[in-house]
C-alpha cells in the first residue's frame, strides 16, 4: 500500500473515529418518533411546578416531548457560557447565568418572539413586563416574564412556632433597636441554642439586594442617584446597615453561621428552627413550606428607626427566552402558548411570587400559602419603577453592558463579608472605592458610545427616590 | 564479489529502511486520533488563550477589540491579582512542604520489611487521591464549620470552650486548605517515594548494616542521598500541580473571606465567568492564565536547571571518586 493511500486511509480513520465519538445532540426526534424540546430552568421555584407542566403538556400533545435540565442557582455560570459559545443553547431556557437579552441579542443567540407576543397578549402582563433593555430589545419582544416587575422585593419571615415556644409574642419590631432588644432576648431564653436571625451571606445577590433596600430608607439615593446618574455605595445608609450587622453579630442576635451558609441552607435551617428570623426575598414562602415550615410571617425588613422608605428597583431579570438555534419553533410556540395557559396559575397556587400575567387572566387566584397576599402586600409597597434610560435612548443598552463588563468584580456583598470578618477596617473608604470604580466603568463605556450616548441619559432630575418613574416623568425630565 | 556484497548490503539498507517506514506509517496511523484530538483540546485552546489575552472580548461577541498589551498592564497594576499570586505561592509553598515530607514519611514507614499490612495502609492512604477535590471541599467545608463536627467534638472533649469559625479567620482559612490540599493528594508523593525507595539495592542497605550504620546512618547517607534525583521530580511535579488549584478552593473557602484565600485559578475563573457585578471579560482573563502558565513555565525551567546543575555535580564527583579509587 502507498504511504499516501495510508496517510489517507488514517485520516478517514481519525475522522471517522472523532464523528463517531459525537452524541447525537441535533436530533430533534425521540425514538418513538416524537419531536423533543429541550429546556434549561434556572429560577428556584420554577422547578417545583414546571415538571407538572409539562407532564400534563405532554398529554396534550402526544406529539411532543420536553426534556427540562433545572441548573443550581450558583453553578449556572458555566453552563451558559459554554451553551452560548457553541451556539447550543436549549430550545427554550430562563434567562441566567450573566446574560440578559441585551447580551443575548448581541451574541445573535435568541428569537424575537413576536409572532406569539401580539399586542393583544403583551396587555394581558402587568405593566412594566415589556421594557426596552429588558424583555425587548428594537421594538421586538425576546423573552417573556414569569414573574411581576415587584418580585425581588426583601422581607422578614419569622417563625411563629419557634417564638411562641420561647414564650415570645409573634411579631417583627420595626426598628433595629427593638429588633436588637428582641434578639437577644430569643439567645437567652433558649440558652444560645437559637438566634434572632439568619441572613445566607454567602449569597451575594441576597446579602447586597438586602442591605440596600434597607440603606434606602435611611439614605434614599443609595445605589444609583438618578438625578445625577451616578452610583453611590458610600451612604450612611449601607454603612450603618453594616454597622447594624456587625453589632447583631457581637450580641448573637444573628447567627455566625450567616456568614457561612448560601441561601438555600439558610431556608433549611430557619425551616428547622434554628433562627427566629431571616431575611430573605419574597419567593421563599413556597420554599418554606416545601421544607415543612407552613407557621410563619412576613413582615418588612426593619429600618434604623422604623422611619424611611425602604425601596428596590422594578425589573424583569426571571424570563423565558428561546434559542434562535431552534430547529422546533412550531412546537416551541405551541408550548410557549401552553405555558402563558397554565404556568401563571401554578406561581400564583404555589405562592412562588406575584405572576407577570394580570390576575384576571390567571385562572385560579386562590393561592395554596397561606402567606400569599402579605408577601404580595409588602412587594408592591417595596418595588417600585426606577427610570429606564433605553426609554430615552437605546444606544445606553450597550452602554450599559459594556459598564458591566468593566465595572470592578467586587461587589457590595463581598465588601459586606469582608467588613463582618473583620478584614475591612475603612468600610468607608472601600464603599468610596466601589463608588469611584463604577463611575470610572460608566464614563469609559460613554464614551467608548462615540457620542451616541451621554451621562445626560442617566440624569432624571424629578425623580423622586422611592417612588414610580412613569411615562409623563419622562418628558418633564 | 565485492560489487555484490555492495548490491547485497544495499539491497538489505533499503528493504531494513522500507520496512521502518511501513512501521512509522502504522504507527502514526494509530496515533491520528489522538494527535488530532490532542490539538483540537490541548494545543487550539493554548494558543487562542494567547490570542484572546490580546483582545478586549467578553467571550459572547466577535473577536475585533484588539488593544495588545492593555490587559497584562492592567493585569500588573491590579492589586486583586498580586493578592491572588501571593496566596498562589503561600498554598504552593505550605501544600508541597507538607505533602513531600510527610509522604516521604510514610512512603519510609510502609517500605520497612517489619512493617505489617503494608497493602492495607497504602490503599488507606492512597483513597483521598482518588477522591473527587470538589466533594472533599463541600464535606470539609461542612466538617469546620461553625457548628460542623470539628468544632463540636473539640468543645465535646473539653479542648475548646468556643467554637472556632475556621473558615472565617484568612490564616485558619488558608492553613485549613493547605491541609485539606495535602491530606488528599499525599497518597500520590507517598506512592511516588516507595517507586524511590524500591528502586534502592537492597545489598546496599545490607553492606551498610554489616558495617554497623544503624537506621538514621543509614537513613542519612545511603537513603536519603539516593533518593534525590526522584526527590527532586516530586518536588517539581507536587509544586506545579499545586499552581493549579481551583476545585477544592472553590467548594471549600470559594476564595474567601475577603479574598484571603483566593488563587490565581480562582480569580481567572471569576473573570471569565463573572455574572455578579457585570459580564465576563474573558480577554483578561485569559491574560491572567496566559501569566499563570508562564510562572509556571519559568518554575518548572528554574527547578529543571537546578535539578541539571546537581546531578552534573554528582556526576563529576562520581567520575572523580571513580578516578581516585582506580589510580
Amino acid at each position: 500500500m502507498k504511504p499516501l493511500y495510508i496517510l489517507m486511509y488514517a485520516l478517514l480513520l481519525s475522522i471517522t473515529f472523532i464523528v463517531g465519538c459525537q452524541d447525537d445532540e441535533n436530533t430533534s426526534k425521540d425514538e418513538e418518533g416524537k419531536t423533543v424540546i429541550t429546556m434549561w430552568n434556572s429560577l428556584s421555584g420554577l422547578d417545583v411546578y414546571l415538571p407538572e407542566i409539562i407532564t400534563s403538556f405532554e398529554k396534550e400533545y402526544p406529539d411532543i416531548r420536553v426534556d427540562l435540565e433545572n441548573l443550581p442557582v450558583e453553578a449556572q455560570e458555566q453552563q451558559y457560557q459554554a451553551a452560548v459559545q457553541e451556539n447550543k443553547l436549549p430550545d427554550l431556557f430562563t434567562t441566567g447565568g450573566g446574560y440578559g437579552v441585551p447580551q443575548l441579542v448581541a451574541a445573535d443567540q435568541i428569537r424575537s418572539l413576536d409572532e406569539v407576543f401580539t399586542n393583544e397578549v403583551k396587555e394581558k402582563f402587568v405593566t412594566g413586563s415589556f421594557e426596552s433593555g429588558q424583555t425587548v430589545m428594537d421594538d421586538k419582544v425576546y423573552a417573556f416574564p414569569v414573574f411581576s416587575p415587584s418580585h425581588g422585593a426583601f422581607m422578614t419571615y419569622y417563625n411563629k412556632d419557634l417564638l411562641e415556644e420561647l414564650d415570645i409574642k409573634p411579631e417583627v419590631p420595626d426598628s433595629w433597636e427593638g429588633f436588637m432588644e428582641l434578639g437577644q432576648e430569643i439567645y437567652e431564653k433558649s440558652d444560645g441554642t437559637k438566634y434572632g436571625l439568619l441572613i445566607g451571606m454567602q449569597a451575594g445577590w441576597l446579602i447586597s439586594d438586602v442591605t440596600l433596600q434597607m440603606a434606602k430608607a435611611l439614605t434614599p439615593k443609595t445605589e444609583r442617584d438618578w438625578t445625577t446618574g451616578e452610583f453611590n455605595f458610600a451612604t450612611e445608609g449601607v454603612i450603618e446597615t453594616a454597622e447594624f450587622y456587625k453589632t447583631m453579630l457581637d450580641n448573637n442576635v444573628m447567627s455566625i453561621q450567616s456568614l457561612e451558609l448560601g441561601a438555600q441552607d439558610v431556608y433549611t435551617q430557619f425551616a428547622n428552627g434554628h433562627s427566629a428570623f431571616m431575611f430573605a426575598g419574597n419567593y421563599v414562602g413556597a420554599q418554606l413550606k416545601e421544607r415543612g415550615l407552613e407557621d410563619f410571617g412576613v413582615a418588612k425588613l426593619p429600618t434604623k428607626n422604623g422611619e424611611g422608605i425602604q425601596y428596590g428597583e422594578k425589573a424583569t431579570p426571571e424570563m423565558i427566552a428561546v434559542s434562535k438555534y431552534t430547529d422546533n419553533w412550531e412546537e416551541v410556540k405551541i408550548f410557549i402558548n401552553y405555558l402563558i395557559d397554565h404556568m401563571y396559575d401554578y406561581i400564583v397556587e404555589s405562592g412562588t411570587s406575584a405572576p407577570a400575567l394580570k390576575l384576571e387572566h390567571v385562572g385560579t387566584t386562590e393561592s395554596k400559602l397561606a402567606q400569599f397576599n402579605e408577601i404580595a402586600e409588602i412587594m408592591n409597597e417595596v418595588m417600585v419603577v426606577a427610570p429606564n434610560p433605553a426609554q430615552i435612548n437605546p444606544d445606553t443598552i450597550k452602554v450599559n453592558q459594556e459598564h458591566g463588563e468593566m465595572a470592578p468584580k467586587e461587589g457590595l456583598d463581598t465588601i459586606i463579608n469582608g467588613y463582618l470578618t473583620g478584614q475591612i477596617k475603612d468600610l468607608g473608604g472601600t464603599l468610596q472605592e466601589l463608588t469611584d470604580a463604577n463611575n470610572k466603568a460608566l464614563m469609559d463605556a460613554i464614551e467608548q458610545s462615540e457620542g451616541k450616548v451621554s451621562i445626560e441619559d442617566y440624569m432624571y432630575k424629578n425623580w423622586v427616590p422611592g417612588q414610580n418613574y412613569v411615562k409623563e416623568d419622562y418628558q418633564s425630565r | 564479489m565485492k560489487d555484490s556484497r555492495v548490491f547485497e548490503q544495499k539491497n538489505h539498507n533499503k528493504n531494513v529502511f522500507s520496512i521502518n517506514r511501513k512501521r512509522y506509517i502504522w504507527a502514526y496511523t494509530f496515533m491520528m486520533p489522538q494527535i488530532i484530538w490532542f490539538i483540537g483540546l490541548s494545543i487550539y485552546p493554548i494558543i487562542m488563550s494567547y490570542v484572546y489575552a490580546f483582545y478586549d472580548w467578553n467571550g459572547l461577541e466577535e473577536l475585533d477589540n484588539f488593544i495588545g498589551l492593555a490587559n497584562f498592564k492592567e493585569l500588573l497594576q491590579t492589586p486583586e491579582f498580586w493578592n491572588a499570586f501571593q496566596n498562589s505561592l503561600i498554598y504552593a509553598i505550605g501544600f508541597t512542604t507538607v505533602s513531600v515530607t510527610l509522604g516521604l514519611i510514610l512512603a519510609l514507614i510502609l517500605n520497612e520489611p517489619k512493617f505489617k499490612a503494608k497493602g492495607f495502609y497504602r490503599t488507606i492512604f492512597f483513597l483521598p487521591v482518588v477522591t473527587t477535590a470538589a466533594i472533599v471541599g463541600i464535606i470539609m467545608q461542612t466538617m469546620f464549620g461553625t457548628q460542623g463536627t470539628v468544632n463540636q467534638l473539640l468543645i465535646a472533649l473539653g479542648i475548646m470552650q468556643k467554637p472556632v469559625s475556621w473558615l472565617l479567620d484568612p490564616i485558619l482559612a488558608m492553613i485549613l486548605l493547605i491541609v485539606v490540599g495535602s491530606w488528599k493528594n499525599i497518597g500520590i508523593t507517598m506512592i511516588y517515594w516507595l517507586t524511590g525507595l524500591q528502586t534502592i539495592p537492597q545489598d546496599i542497605h545490607e553492606a551498610a548494616q554489616i558495617d554497623g550504620a544503624g537506621y538514621w546512618k543509614r537513613l542519612r547517607y545511603i537513603t536519603l542521598p539516593l533518593l534525590a534525583p526522584i526527590g527532586f521530580t516530586i518536588l517539581l511535579l507536587t509544586l506545579t500541580s499545586s499552581m493549579h488549584v481551583f476545585d477544592l478552593v472553590k467548594t471549600l473557602t470559594n476564595g474567601g473571606p475577603y479574598y484571603s484565600t483566593e488563587t490565581l485559578e480562582l480569580y481567572i475563573y471569576r473573570y471569565a465567568f463573572a455574572s455578579v457585578g457585570g459580564g465576563a471579560r474573558t480577554g483578561f482573563a485569559s491574560a491572567a492564565g496566559v501569566l499563570l502558565g508562564l510562572f509556571v513555565f519559568l518554575i518548572t525551567g528554574l527547578f529543571a536547571a537546578i535539578g541539571w546543575t546537581i546531578n552534573r555535580r554528582r556526576k563529576n564527583n562520581l567520575i572523580k571518586i571513580n578516578r581516585g579509587i582506580q589510580t
